[in-house]
């Protein structure tokens, strides 16, 4: 199984790197507005984490990449005649996705933590809010599009099925903009992770290769 | 374990609409070299497509190592070497590179029989697949198939692009593994001569169904091209079932039959002929008559149904 990750991890570098890239800037930015900006309250954290939304293009480009690539140039095909099952080889596919988000959420999250630990100005009641208000359904957010991506990728022949993953992406952090995060939220991604995840799946498992 | 390697029962499959394979029924023992053959797209690759659970079937059963070949335990495709028709290898891996992904996956990995593979074929091991010339590639995908010590060897077309140099190091290699306790091999190829050389049953594929499916001595006395000369005017109709081909000049008549036996001769006997001698088919004649032959089938045991 961690060669069937590793595999993923390595014909995928550069969305690792430029994710890692990305999310580094933003962390250098967050750490100056905290330490050195005009910054009075804990809103400025979660207005901060809004500057996430190009990281979700990337993830979704991942799932799109992983599974065009993979009909393209008939990985699976070559794969499915080892000793590898298709659950294994889609399974890898999402746990390299999965690390790809951490990838890009982990340093947001650790720089958020030494911000609230460093600045005791904050009022506690809302620093407990920002954790699971905010940074996890960000966390849900990047992977829902990621599994957007994964359908997508195998459908990208056809014009209809691509536009609407991009759409459903759009309406989704529109709907999240304009509704907040909250409890609510996270029962829509975590709904949309699995439809998209079991749809994959459905698709993958079936299909000739 | 099943004294057979491969079992297709009834195996029907469509695609949009048209029938490519019709009620095949094969089987294909322990140990055995079986030859498939059959022009381009009579099935032969959706056949072992379907066998890789690669493909699924319409209707049918599949059975390899014992086992439905749709979704086939890890365990047993670890028992399965396979080198597809155009040598399916990742292009932007190197030859190093896709040599570690087989390695670290493989069940069974004999280092020292693929080093020996890599040298004989002078296989680069820096080089990108995609740089690598057809005949390289298929090189690579037979050596990679080969060290993986499988036990069941499953080559589509193997030594397509291969010149003859590589096609002889090739076959000499594949006998060499064949000698090796009792493996069975399933291939496809366009050059019956390699195909004559290594199996020792034949099956041949005309446009999706199976013809002929028996061992390829059989296969030789079973279809049989005879020299008839008569003393006088050459009879009408002969009532011999099963001729695929005829020709008459003369007081001469070529006959090719199939599914020769006592009866047919005996048939033969009764217009006198003045002498009846055998014309020595090669499998690429027997080949070339049978897929034009709309006859049922050639087989040397009874279908089940």
């Amino acid at each position: 199984m961690w060669t069937l990750i590793k595999r993923e991890i390595e014909d995928n570098y550069i969305f690792f790197v430029i994710t890692l890239l990305i999310t580094l800037i933003f962390c250098a930015i967050f750490a100056w507005q905290i330490y050195y900006g005009n910054f009075r309250d804990v809103l400025v954290l979660v207005t901060s984490l809004w500057n996430v939304f190009p990281l979700v293009l990337i993830f979704c480009g991942l799932g799109a990449a992983q599974m065009y690539w993979d009909r393209t140039k008939k990985i699976s095909a070559l794969l499915a005649t080892l000793p590898v099952g298709r659950g294994q080889i889609f399974s890898a596919r999402v746990i390299a996705g999965f690390l790809l988000v951490v990838t890009g959420m982990f340093p947001l999250a650790a720089v958020t933590v030494v911000a609230i630990l460093t600045k005791p100005l904050i009022p506690g009641s809302l620093v407990r809010l920002i954790f699971p208000q905010a940074m996890a359904p960000v966390f849900l957010l990047g992977f829902v599009c990621y599994c957007v991506g994964l359908q997508a990728g195998w459908t990208s022949s056809k014009i209809v099925p691509t536009l609407g993953s991009i759409v459903i992406s759009v309406i989704l952090i529109s709907l999240i903009a304009i509704k907040g995060f909250g409890w609510e939220s996270y029962l829509l991604l975590i709904l949309l992770i699995s439809a998209c995840l079991a749809r994959a799946w459905h698709t993958f498992s079936k299909v000739p290769l | 374990m099943s004294e057979y390697a491969i079992q297709i029962e009834n195996l029907v499959k469509y695609f949009d609409g048209r029938c490519v394979l019709d009620s095949i029924d094969l089987k294909v023992p322990q140990g055995c070299i079986y030859g498939l053959l059959g022009r381009n797209g009579a099935g032969k690759t959706t056949i072992i497509r379907i066998l890789l659970g690669l493909e699924p079937a319409t209707r049918g059963r599949t059975i390899v190592l014992g086992e439905s070949s749709w979704q086939l335990p890890v365990s047993v495709l670890g028992q399965i070497g396979y080198v597809a028709e155009g040598h399916n290898l990742i292009p932007n891996y190197s030859v190093q590179k896709i040599v570690g992904l087989y390695k670290s996956l493989s069940a069974h990995w004999n280092e020292q029989f693929f080093r020996r593979l890599i040298e004989t074929f002078k296989l680069p091991m820096e080089r990108k697949v995609s740089q690598l010339s057809r005949g390289m590639r298929a090189q690579l995908n037979l050596s990679l198939a080969m060290a993986t010590e499988p036990k069941l060897l499953i080559l589509d077309d193997p030594t397509l692009g291969l010149d003859t140099v590589s096609r002889r190091q090739f076959l000499e290699l594949a006998i060499e593994l064949i000698s090796r306790d009792g493996r069975t091999i399933l291939f496809c190829s366009h050059i019956l001569s390699d195909v004559e050389r290594l199996a020792d049953r034949i099956g041949i594929l005309r446009a999706g169904k199976l013809v002929v499916d028996c061992e390829l001595e059989q296969l030789k006395k079973r279809v049989r091209k005879l020299r008839v000369i008569f003393d006088g005017d050459l009879p009408g109709e002969i009532p011999i079932t099963e001729i695929i081909a005829q020709k008459r000049q003369g007081r001469e008549m070529i006959i090719t039959a199939a599914n020769w036996n006592e009866n047919k001769q005996a048939i033969l006997n009764i217009f006198k002929p003045a002498s009846c001698t055998d014309i020595p088919m090669t499998l690429e004649e027997i080949f070339i008559e049978c897929t034009a032959w709309a006859g049922e089938s050639i087989a040397d045991y009874e279908k089940e149904n």
